[in-house]
């Protein structure tokens, strides 16, 4: 029966994309219709790209850690403590590389405790990253207070201001490089054998001689990596470092990623589907935005869209399955 | 239950510290000691201080109870806080047009059903894991606020909706702690003598296992979200009326509460595993240690980094203690 279903993934995943870039190409035509053109202006559609670099990076990250099964709710929590950190020893040592450092080094730390807890213990990442969900907004909430941190040096923002061709900004080509990177790892690199086999079946993975705490412990150590460097990036662009940039961000990614295909069970990943489904997310948001909406009806939509996409994936997998994995 | 309860009995005979401190005992000591300390510490031998405590206990107390109920099966709801709010501004709005208690209750318990329900429709019908369902439906459920009339507030409530949440008996048992008192005998009984509650343990220890006696663990489990959805009706009932003012937002953040007293109170977040009356304690717990922190001076803010490192604590302990169970179990 395994058997049947691995023959027919690739099939499946193709015409997927294919659906995707569809579905988004159909969202900007609507978008374009609402707004009178206005997203389809070079300036508007290259500025959205901008947005989306955040989420983007973390969105990638968590596909790898969804496609084994697992789940880091706190990689919003580890950004902001991430950026208050920045913040807090720029001000206070006015010495930027030591600040970046020290951004870096908080975001592997925070990632490497996730990695951790979850190799170590074999407690469910999802409560794992929970409880460190509230524990590192917590700490980025203590170490702030009520205080913003907002001074930065001019060469810390060229990042967000310089664009390539006076068009696409360079933070878009550092998440398309990223993207790149990851896809091929993804699917060319053993590593990224090795998540699927942990997400199919981790015991089976185990006897096959795959190092599952190891590699379970590198990725959340990634994605704390990631988170670090998600920060700088929106700091670059908007910079005043508060506890609460992090609210959410955990549900853009989760919603972004399993709009790319990747199964929520583990498993099945598709890196390419998360970079259109950031996209995506991203026209969403730009066009809510200049129709007038605000950000809460994009959450509301964001988690209906979520809702949808996980009811529809898991019909796809029992009618093709008859028996749910349990 | 019999295999389990072996392995136990062997293990009893030998000292194990970390099986001692999830050990409810303990953990009922630790709270007394806290509400001694508390008591020495803080204006707390005032009358009011002792009501504001009691009512904190009581409306955490249903919710939690809800939460174990649904972590004992190995599932989990995220959005139990967004739920409460929505239950109650439900409520408050049905109050605010003049009806007495007898039209609001029913209305917050429906809304409770209809939201528990449709988080059972979709885990239990469509195989969705529940912390990723349930974490859509908060922010499903922040989305409402916005779409709500006046922005999910209830402003200027009359008697008919505070009386259930300011009446105190002697001056200072609130009412409302006398209902979740009976909540939670009810639910002492409930899960002592009837077979539903069997079930929910078999579902949680194995479903697999469950589904080969007999029992069905999907009908099992959407029950369990209808009966949160229930409790958390009447939390956010004993929550709101005791305030004027209804914000259906200031409930968001609340299930991290929910979670950190059941987990505290020894249930295992995997499921199969707890008690009640562990829950209970740890709603004390969890109630005591806010209340100390308001009082020692600490901003709000620090109890979320609290509360994550105590749900850590406890988690990685049981972890550590399940490691050496079934190191026991291989031999």
């Amino acid at each position: 029966m395994e058997q049947v279903v691995v023959s027919k993934r690739p099939k499946f995943k193709v015409t997927y994309l294919m659906v995707l870039i569809v579905f988004l190409l159909g969202l900007l035509g609507l978008m374009a219709s609402l707004t009178e053109g206005t997203i389809l202006k070079p300036s508007v559609l290259f500025g959205l790209t901008v947005n989306v670099v955040e989420i983007g990076l973390m969105a990638l990250s968590l596909t790898f850690i969804i496609t084994t099964g697992g789940i880091d709710l706190s990689v919003g929590s580890i950004m902001a403590l991430c950026a208050v950190i920045l913040g807090i020893t720029y001000e206070k040592t006015t010495n930027l590389p030591l600040a970046i450092i020290a951004c870096l080094v908080t975001g592997v730390a925070c990632g490497a405790f996730n990695g951790l807890i979850i190799a170590k213990t074999k407690i469910s990442p999802l409560v794992t990253t929970l409880a460190t969900l509230s524990l590192f907004y917590g700490i980025a909430r203590i170490i702030s207070g009520t205080k913003i941190f907002s001074t930065y040096p001019e060469g810390f923002k060229v990042l967000s201001q310089k664009m390539l061709f006076h068009m696409i900004p360079y933070q878009f080509m550092f998440f398309v490089i990223v993207f790149l990177v990851f896809a091929v790892f993804f699917s060319r690199a053993s590593i990224g054998r090795y998540l699927r086999a942990i997400g199919h079946n981790e015991k089976a993975a185990k006897f096959m001689g795959v190092n599952v705490g190891a590699t379970k412990f590198l990725i959340y150590t990634l994605t704390g990596l990631i988170c670090s460097l998600s920060s700088m990036i929106y700091l670059s662009r908007l910079p005043a470092a508060k506890p609460d940039i992090g609210l959410n961000l955990n549900l853009e990614a989760i919603t972004a990623v399993v709009l790319g295909g990747t199964n929520i069970m583990g498993g099945v990943g598709n890196p390419s589907g998360t970079f259109v489904a950031v996209l995506l997310l991203g026209v969403l948001r730009k066009g809510l935005q200049l129709i007038g909406l605000g950000g809460s009806i994009y959450n509301f939509i964001l988690g209906i869209l979520l809702v949808i996409c996980l009811i529809g994936f898991s019909y796809l997998n029992n009618s093709k399955k008859k028996h749910s994995r349990s | 239950m019999a295999a389990n309860s072996r392995i136990q009995g062997k293990l009893n005979t030998r000292f194990q510290p970390g099986k001692l401190f999830t050990t409810e005992v303990l953990l009922a000591i630790f709270t007394m000691l806290a509400f001694i300390m508390l008591y020495s510490l803080t204006n707390f031998k005032t009358e009011a201080g002792l009501t504001t405590f009691l009512k904190d206990v009581s409306y955490l107390l249903p919710a939690s109870i809800a939460l174990t109920l649904i972590i004992l099966t190995g599932n989990i709801d995220i959005s139990s806080g967004t739920m409460m709010g929505l239950c109650g501004y439900a409520a408050a709005y049905v109050a605010k047009l003049g009806y007495d208690f007898y039209v609001f209750i029913p209305v917050a318990l429906a809304v409770g059903i209809m939201l528990g329900g449709l988080n059972g429709i979709i885990v239990t019908r469509f195989k969705v894991p529940s912390i990723v369902a349930t974490l859509a439906m908060v922010n499903v459920h922040l989305g409402l606020f916005i779409l709500l009339p006046s922005g999910g507030w209830v402003e200027n409530l009359k008697t008919n909706f505070t009386f259930l949440g300011t009446t105190t008996f002697f001056h200072f048992i609130p009412i409302i702690f006398i209902v979740s008192l009976v909540i939670f005998a009810f639910f002492l009984w409930f899960m002592k003598n009837t077979r539903f509650a069997k079930k929910i343990y078999a579902v949680g220890g194995n479903s697999h296992a469950a589904t080969l006696a007999g029992i069905k663990p999907d009908k099992v489990v959407m029950k369990l979200f209808l009966l949160e959805g229930v409790l958390i009706a009447v939390s956010a009932i004993l929550f709101y009326t005791t305030k004027s003012t209804v914000q259906a937002n200031s409930t968001y953040g609340m299930e991290m509460l929910f979670i950190t007293a059941a987990v505290v109170g020894g249930t295992s977040i995997m499921g199969g595993k707890g008690k009640l009356y562990g829950t209970a304690i740890g709603v004390f717990l969890v109630c005591i240690i806010n209340r100390t922190m308001i009082f020692l001076g600490f901003q709000d803010y620090y109890s979320d980094a609290v509360q994550g490192i105590i749900i850590l604590l406890v988690v990685l302990l049981t972890a550590v203690d399940m490691k050496k169970l079934k190191r026991k179990e291989i031999r």
